[in-house]
């Protein structure tokens, strides 16, 4: 049987003592630890002294020392042979790629925008929706309700706006593709927990069904948060990719595709449809195949696999933060090199070109087919991507441009992102830009577009006179 | 107690508002501002007590209104509060903060908590209609366990919160819980809390044709069922002594309630419930119930 003096004696590793002294008053023979008095090199820290020569071995101090490793028993194995942190044991994460599975093509549906969207993100692998209610957009929370648990996936329905994007951290951080369906006050409410995805590179699916503004606003069919997606995504230097869906149809598309640019980036995307296109019902095809998502690398899925994932957008070092916001940049200048789309209607040989997206650009397809009518050479210029604006498509067809006419419902957000777009490619100057604008919940009609093309507009007579008495 | 009939004739709410047909918020409303003598300022989230006010520039009552962000009920109303305090009107109006269930129980509790922990100066009304009606029927922290709404197709698992509690928990002046189809109820808790100081919580149960799917006339008789049933209790706790009233407090006395079922069965969203969840249900209630009786007789020694 060993005596207490064959007990092994315990070792202090000094970088990992924070100096607290509960070893000291633990000590049961009170002279073999004492405080320290020099700054350890590594830690800047005091660690307390300890002289083993007096020691019995009877390992209270050990007991008693609050950090994991600073005393440790002889026989007890050090942080280096830990299973998964040694570098040499944890196994490395792989990525699980998605698979596409074949489905039926050329299938048509009937359904609503919002809906269309939803079907796309479940098409997508989407199992996880969190969401807050807010008119215009609960439709496609509402389908998802219904779908979601028989597919098994998960609806939930959150507390707030807060709430719902930061569960789609949590669920985006487990690699997993999740969306969310919102309307332009939630995605206010939503901004910080946007940053932190791009900060922290998670992706997720944001479905903005734009309403008017500021502030309550009403449930009319908006594109006022334009300028809140495009150069206003939270604090910090935020972007994220900006899909404007036009159809039924493109609600499907861009909601798959969003999930894609998302894992692709690893950023948030963030589908702008308005009002109407969220109940426009129109015809679906529904696409040849769909996605089983498999799980990324970079997942925190639990496992010593991927213990070393950690998503995080702090930098407490100025230097790490610089570094971090600089590849953060490169993927912003990556999206804006590869993902700019647009349509392009009857502009080969345009003169005057309109320029919209949403639903104000069916209103514009039909103002441009009744200019060709009267011989106008008019051509619509529709951005499906109003971040990063595409650019690249529009500058090869304005030295034929005579004059753009931006057509959009809101106070001018769509023509800051085309003049900012001309400025940066230092094109078009000298074309003026003119613009037909509705707000307020209100479309521009195919009317006020021609009198918008045709000449200078009579000024509108006001809505109704407010009365502040 | 105030009888019915003694109630002030003068109204605060107008006729115009946007109510639907039989909803009991309008006659909780108008309960309330009676009360207050018309001397509130009013300050309400998103919900549908802002389209019952009106579309800007009109309104339907007769009291000023602030129309405030969907979080922030319980914040604007401190805000307010302090405003009027300042300017030395804070004695004679009472600032009146209004929101429904999800507007209290899930995006504005934090508000309404921090408010309630300082103990600012303003009466916050829950009108609890058990579901995010204005955007259509979708479930809150207060949808009853079994309804049906539109994000739980198949009846909410998991019961309401108890925002009374909660509240009480804050250690505020003064907790009531009421339905807006007893007049005579809401007045008098109303009339009671304007005369204390603080933060002063009144959670009222607001039956809704349309959500609860039933017809509207009904609206009076499903929320007096609902009471009658001990689903929802009239009570109020002043300086932590708990009372049972008005219908309630006549129940406790006769000692005997019309099973849940009966309520239940009054309602479409209920529809299709299982005998078993609703065995456990009136289990809820029965255990609630007995809690109640025994804080009544706890507060009536004291």
């Amino acid at each position: 049987m060993p005596s207490i003096e064959a007990r092994p004696k315990p070792e202090l590793h000094p970088e990992f003592c924070k100096g607290c002294g509960r070893c000291i008053e633990a000590c049961s023979v009170h002279h073999c630890i004492a405080e320290g008095r020099d700054i350890h090199a590594q830690s800047g820290l005091v660690p307390v002294a300890f002289h083993p020569d007096g020691c019995n071995g009877c390992n209270l101090c050990v007991e008693a020392c609050p950090e994991p490793y600073a005393l440790m028993a002889g026989d007890a194995a050090g942080p280096e042979e830990h299973p998964v942190v040694s570098r040499h044991r944890a196994p490395a994460p792989q990525t699980v790629p998605d698979e596409r599975v074949a489905f039926a093509e050329g299938k048509t549906l009937v359904v609503k925008g919002a809906h269309a969207a939803a079907i796309g993100a479940l098409l997508a692998g989407c199992r996880h929706f969190f969401g807050y209610p807010i008119t215009p957009s609960t439709e496609g929370a509402e389908l998802m309700a219904k779908l979601l648990p028989r597919l098994g996936g998960t609806f939930l329905q959150a507390v707030s706006e807060v709430a719902a994007v930061n569960m789609m951290y949590g669920c985006g951080g487990g690699g997993k593709p999740c969306m969310t369906f919102t309307s332009s006050p939630g995605f206010s409410l939503m901004l910080e927990g946007v940053s932190y995805l791009i900060g922290s590179e998670i992706p997720g699916v944001i479905v903005n069904v734009m309403r008017a503004g500021p502030g309550l606003g009403n449930i009319g069919p908006a594109q006022a948060d334009i300028k809140l997606t495009c150069r206003g995504l939270g604090h910090g230097a935020t972007h994220a990719v900006a899909l404007a869906p036009s159809t039924p149809q493109e609600m499907l598309d861009h909601a798959m595709l969003a999930f894609e640019l998302s894992f692709k980036y690893r950023n948030p995307v963030v589908i702008l449809a308005d009002g109407y296109l969220g109940q426009m019902t129109g015809r679906v095809r529904l696409p040849g195949a769909l996605v089983k998502p498999g799980l990324p690398a970079w997942a925190v899925s639990g496992d010593a696999a991927h213990r070393k994932n950690v998503h995080t957008s702090i930098y407490l070092n100025e230097a790490d933060q610089e570094a971090h916001d600089e590849h953060i940049l490169a993927k912003y200048a990556a999206m804006t090199e590869a993902e700019q789309r647009a349509d392009l209607y009857r502009c080969e040989d345009a003169e005057v070109l309109l320029v919209a997206c949403n639903t104000p650009a069916r209103m514009a397809k039909g103002a441009v087919r009744a200019l060709r009518d009267e011989g106008v050479a008019a051509g619509l210029f529709r951005p499906q991507t109003i971040w990063p604006f595409p650019a690249k498509v529009l500058v090869p067809l304005l030295p034929r441009v005579r004059r753009l006419v931006v057509v959009e419902a809101s106070e001018g957000q769509l023509e800051d992102e085309l003049r900012l777009a001309l400025s940066h490619a230092g094109a078009g100057q000298a074309i003026p830009i003119d613009h037909v604008r509705r707000q307020g919940g209100n479309l521009p009609s195919q009317r006020e577009i021609l009198e918008g093309v045709r000449g200078p507009r009579a000024p509108r007579a006001t809505a109704r006179k407010v009365v502040t008495a | 107690m105030t009888r019915l009939v003694d109630l002030p004739t003068q109204e605060h709410m107008l006729p115009g508002n946007r109510a639907c047909a039989g909803c009991s918020l309008g006659i909780g409303l108008r309960s309330i501002l009676k009360a207050l003598d018309g001397k509130a300022v009013m300050t309400v989230p998103a919900s549908c007590l802002t389209v019952i006010g009106g579309m800007y520039p009109t309104s339907s009552v007769t009291v000023p209104w602030l129309n405030v962000a969907f979080p922030g009920c319980a914040a604007a109303a401190a805000g307010l509060a302090a405003g009027l305090r300042a300017t030395g009107r804070d004695r004679e109006m009472t600032v009146l903060a209004m929101a429904g269930d999800g507007g209290t129980a899930d995006i504005g509790i934090q508000a309404l908590s921090g408010a309630a922990e300082r103990n600012d100066d303003f009466i916050y009304v829950c009108y609890d209609n058990e579901a995010y009606m204005n955007t259509g029927t979708q479930r809150s922290g207060l949808t009853p366990a079994g309804a049906r709404t539109t994000t739980t197709m198949l009846g909410k698992r998991e019961n309401p919160k108890d925002m009374c509690r909660i509240m009480e928990a804050h250690g505020i002046p003064y907790v009531a819980s009421t339905s807006a189809v007893f007049p005579d109820d809401v007045y008098d808790k109303l009339a009671r809390a304007r005369t204390l100081r603080g933060l002063r919580y009144v959670h009222m149960n607001t039956p809704c044709p349309s959500g609860w799917s039933f017809e509207p006339r009904d609206s009076v008789t499903v929320g007096q069922l609902a009471v009658d049933t001990g689903l929802v209790v009239l009570f109020e706790v002043e300086g932590g002594v708990f009372r049972l009233t008005g219908r309630s407090k006549t129940l406790a006395k006769r000692g005997k309630r019309p099973p849940v079922a009966d309520y239940l069965a009054t309602q479409g969203r209920f529809k299709g419930m299982s005998p078993e969840a609703a065995t456990e249900i009136q289990r809820w209630v029965d255990g609630r119930w007995a809690e109640y009786l025994r804080r009544d007789a706890a507060g009536a020694t004291t």
